[in-house]
């Protein structure tokens, strides 16, 4: 075995585990505080990246420029989606939450076919091609960037759930939303704000998506797919057990690809997740 | 109750009498063809809507039309009759749903929603990847389409395709199973309280549901002569046919047909004035439907018979 490619492989996986862990923290914290899985999740991040894209392509802004507008787009964009529709089945059956974000989902992926139609798009900077040399392999800076970035943003994360007092009130409304109610916080407000974050973080994994690979309106389906299988496997809303969950289906895609071919690697995430499910389903009586 | 039955009776057979003599009427075998398409989506969106009945919503509808469409081809290609091929694809299918059911017994909701979403991904990368079996991406051509080409009696295939998923859901729905399946959807802890056997129900139900997409899916891959994994795996299947049953009104037999006789034909008008993007029509019918009337047309429907009584 090559130590080289190894270790290429384990810098790939780790890339994309990075990216992931910011994707499936934002929808984390909308299931968990709101209790609704949100279909349209990879959609909706994904139509804030073809502004980044749009901007380079225009203007020539840089990507990682185009992050201080694409970002508050992505939190105005939740909100507006939050007020407009998501709030209306709040209390609705489970079935009901479903199909209405599966709709938004189809309604952005076609508003994007319509706009940027289906071809692959993507934007070249000279810091995409800049490495590292590590003897043995080759390590991109924008690898090394997104691993910290990835760090950064749990810890910001953490630091504004733990310390911040809209944080704490997310946990609480998370935990218990009549008892939150019953201490004063304004609990469709906190809905707001942590469906916004939740689009805004995911705008922010976007960027980074955009810079190491390339976008097309059905990318988003297939983030959202990814993120599920992570925040299944982590636990739904535990927002914790994302960043082992994302390192676990992130690595073992990026060794099935290396070693059995590309074909495989998305059959990884899949299996992984039908195992976790069916292992949960035997383990605990009622399923969750 | 006895004259209403009557009454449903003559009234279905009339239907039937009327859709059996309507072929040879048509302007062109445009309309045919379309026909053709619809009865296939309407038992779909009503095989789909069956399993919602329990409160569990699949996201795997596309993946058992697929399952349907490569066994039959694939027994096809070893000679065997396309009719037993329907049959077996149809069979395969409900198999399938059994071996998925009894895995993820005891998964509702979202969870289930869920694994059923990756147990077609995972069909379809495996169909795709297994290419010396399944032809990969390129998929298989047939020699010819089902009856030599006779759309006649392609037609009235897809008919009693049609004609049987309904009947099965009119049976389903005056059955004890239908109260279990109520009292479930809205509360499993009173419906075990109760006595009844939810993840059985559920399995039963799931595994009957599961039958009709395999058949619909053997039907259409021989009526095209043709099976890729792009189109027996299409997830705008599983899109398509929620947005149906949704439209037309969950829960009941008439609303999933309706809703799919309905949005075929728009569907069809659209994909000719705007090519990219056409879908967005099903987004837009599953949220103004989820906010505005979530009991579909048939939910309407009952509201507009109550205010006129």
């Amino acid at each position: 075995m090559d130590p080289g490619f190894f270790i290429q492989i384990l810098v790939n996986g780790l890339v994309n585990s990075g990216i992931y862990i910011i994707v499936s923290l934002g929808l984390a914290l909308s299931v968990g505080v709101l209790g609704i899985l949100n279909i349209s999740h990879g959609n909706l991040l994904i139509f804030t990246t073809y502004l980044t894209y749009w901007f380079w392509r225009l203007w020539g802004l840089d990507p990682l420029m185009s992050l201080l507008i694409t970002v508050p787009t992505g939190f105005v964009l939740g909100a507006l989606i939050y007020r407009g529709v998501v709030k209306q089945v709040l209390h609705a059956p489970h079935i009901n939450q479903l199909i209405l974000t599966f709709g938004i989902a189809v309604v952005l992926s076609s508003l994007m076919e319509f706009f940027w139609s289906s071809n692959v798009r993507f934007v070249s900077t000279e810091y995409q091609a800049v490495s590292i040399s590590l003897g043995m392999a080759q390590i991109g800076s924008l690898s090394v960037a997104i691993l910290l970035v990835a760090f950064t943003v749990c810890l910001i994360l953490h630091l504004f759930l733990t310390k911040t007092n809209i944080g704490k009130s997310i946990r609480a409304v998370s935990q218990n939303p009549k008892g939150a109610a019953l201490v004063g916080i304004d609990v469709d407000r906190i809905y707001l704000v942590s469906f916004g974050v939740s689009i805004a973080l995911g705008s922010f994994a976007g960027v980074f998506w955009l810079l190491i690979g390339y976008i097309t309106p059905y990318v988003g389906d297939i983030l959202t797919l990814k993120a599920f299988s992570i925040i299944v496997v982590a636990g739904l809303g535990n927002l914790y057990g994302v960043i082992w969950a994302s390192l676990l289906l992130g690595l073992s895609e990026s060794f099935v690809k290396g070693y059995f071919g590309p074909g495989w690697a998305d059959a990884v995430f899949f299996g992984i997740i039908m195992l976790v499910l069916i292992y949960r389903s035997f383990r605990t009586e009622g399923g969750s | 109750m006895k004259n209403v039955e009557l009454k449903g009776i003559i009234t279905s057979a009339v239907f039937i009498a009327l859709l059996l003599t309507l072929p040879p009427l048509l302007p062109s075998t445009y309309y045919l063809d379309l026909l053709v398409v619809i009865f296939i989506y309407a038992s779909l969106a009503l095989s789909w809507d069956i399993l919602a009945r329990t409160g569990q919503i699949s996201f795997a509808h596309h993946a058992f039309f697929g399952i349907g469409a490569y066994v039959s081809v694939l027994l096809y290609l070893k000679g065997f009759n396309p009719l037993v091929g329907i049959a077996a694809g149809g069979l395969a299918s409900g198999i399938a749903a059994f071996g998925l059911g009894l895995a993820t017994l005891r998964l509702r909701g979202m969870y289930f929603a869920i694994a059923t979403l990756a147990f077609a991904g995972f069909m379809h990368i495996s169909i795709l990847q297994l290419s010396d079996f399944t032809g990969g991406a390129g998929g298989i051509t047939l020699d010819e389409p089902i009856f030599g080409g006779d759309l006649y009696a392609a037609y009235l295939l897809a008919l009693a395709i049609a004609l049987i998923s309904i009947s099965t859901s009119v049976i389903l729905n005056r059955s004890r199973v239908y109260y279990a399946m109520k009292v479930m959807a809205s509360n499993e802890t009173v419906a075990k309280t109760v006595g009844i056997n939810v993840t059985k129900t559920i399995l039963l139900i799931f595994t009957i549901s599961s039958v009709f997409p395999g058949l619909a899916g053997a039907f259409y891959a021989h009526y095209i002569a043709f099976v890729n994994p792009e189109i027996a795996f299409n997830v705008g299947i599983a899109l398509a046919v929620l947005a149906m049953a949704v439209f037309g009104g969950m829960g009941t037999t008439m609303g999933p047909v309706l809703g799919a006789a309905i949005l075929k034909i728009v569907e069809e008008q659209l994909r000719v004035t705007i090519t990219y993007g056409h879908m967005i029509i099903y987004g837009l019918i599953l949220i103004a439907v989820i906010i505005l009337f979530p009991k579909g047309l048939m939910g309407l429907w009952e509201k507009l018979r109550s205010k006129m009584d």
